[in-house]
């Protein structure tokens, strides 16, 4: 039996943010943003926004784009790094506010650029250890409020933007799902919220001097840079073997949308033709654990993605953490 | 491998912005006046496809010239 995402939903924050808009901020040029980023418009979560409210829109757009009664739902996990609280979890305010069934369990998934194939992964095994039936898994974000006002850099990647998708087993289907995880904690610090936490609190002193009540975004592009052309071709080469496939029989490859030079070298390196990959980060930004999902649902509305399908989905990023999946859509 | 006199023209002509013989092997990369974080990444990108060697952001910002940068690829490759 084998993983089906069935359906998936969007919700975007209302506030856009175009190359144009920054180009004023910071009196760059925006045809220079372009060109360093691949992205020309980002969306920003409104001041009172968290990311638990634009999971909750995207699963009520679910519900109702779907017809898909809540009641059927077993269990929920929410992908995320932007979390209402340290603790409870995120997952039991969502839950309550969607009205869930009590009766069905949820989590949060503390991950970014990797947590949709992480997501995927769990699901899987909760599908398949009969724990669940139906799983709606959301992934949400609000990493523009962690970016420094004068961050250009930063501010011309990241978007806020939740998903909502349905995970349930094909039980027509006998092949298995596989996956791929790897971890590499030593760039840890290369992409990180600095004093976001415990080891580091938001201390008075800290928010005066950067104006950052909830932390600030850190990185270090080019090690990020490094490890993701070293690390995803590998990914790629990996789950190929483990399925017994090949590049071509693959319809559709979905990689994280990082950045349009950083997915350019690596699609070069796997050495894919470009109209095998999908990319939409130009109209869309980085939405860390969303651009995957979002991707799958852009590409199935472009007639890029069509039923039957085998689409390779590959996450990575921020831990370091990686993961890879084949899926029959 | 190749000479360092083309390593230097290659990098040259892979960061499109720059003139011919802006860049040398002797002078620090950083005091390009163009210099950006992009060059760093054009650079990463372009060593791992010509030298299959992956160059961390810690090993550019070790060397401070192409030469140095040059050399230890050469201790890589």
């Amino acid at each position: 039996m084998s993983l089906k995402i069935n359906n998936i939903s969007i919700y975007f924050p209302k506030e856009q943010l175009t190359n144009q808009a920054l180009s004023e901020m910071f009196n760059v040029d925006s045809e220079k943003i372009f060109k360093s980023t691949g992205i020309e418009n980002r969306f920003i979560a409104a001041d009172d926004e968290c990311a638990s409210d634009m999971a909750f829109q995207a699963a009520e757009k679910l519900f109702k784009e779907h017809e898909i009664d809540r009641d059927s739902i077993d269990f929920m996990i929410f992908c995320s790094e932007c979390f209402d609280y340290i603790a409870p979890a995120s997952s039991c305010i969502i839950h309550n506010r969607l009205g869930l069934p009590k009766m069905s369990g949820c989590f949060d998934l503390s991950y970014g650029c990797s947590g949709y194939v992480y997501g995927l992964g769990l699901a899987y095994g909760l599908l398949k250890g009969g724990i669940a039936k139906k799983i709606l898994f959301l992934t949400a974000d609000t990493s523009t409020k962690v970016l420094a006002k004068d961050d250009l850099k930063l501010r011309s990647i990241f978007s806020d933007i939740a998903t909502a998708s349905i995970i349930e087993l094909d039980n027509n289907d006998k092949d298995q799902t596989h996956f791929i995880f790897g971890t590499d904690g030593e760039g840890a610090l290369d992409l990180y919220i600095e004093n976001s936490c415990f080891r580091k609190p938001v201390a008075p002193d800290y928010v005066m001097e950067n104006g950052m009540e909830r932390g600030k975004m850190y990185m270090n592009g080019a090690n990020v840079f490094s490890f993701a052309i070293k690390t995803v071709p590998k990914l790629v080469d990996d789950i190929l073997e483990k399925y017994q496939l090949t590049k071509n029989d693959i319809d559709l490859f979905i990689l994280h949308q990082a950045s349009f030079f950083m997915l350019d070298t690596i699609i070069k390196k796997i050495n894919i033709p470009s109209d095998k990959v999908f990319l939409n980060l130009k109209d869309y930004g980085n939405s860390v654990s969303s651009t995957i999902p979002l991707a799958l649902y852009d590409a199935k509305n472009k007639g890029r993605l069509k039923r039957g399908m085998t689409v390779l989905l590959a996450g990575f990023g921020i831990g370091y953490s990686w993961g890879v999946t084949i899926v029959k859509m | 491998m190749i000479s360092l006199e083309e390593f230097v023209k290659n990098i040259e002509l892979e960061i499109e912005d720059l003139e011919p013989g802006e860049l040398t092997a002797e002078i620090n990369y950083r005091d390009i006046e163009t210099w950006s974080s992009m060059y760093a990444l054009i650079i990463i990108a372009y060593v791992d496809s010509e030298f299959n060697v992956t160059l961390s952001g810690d090993d550019l910002r070790k060397c401070n010239t192409l030469k140095e940068l040059y050399f230890l690829i050469k201790s890589k490759v």
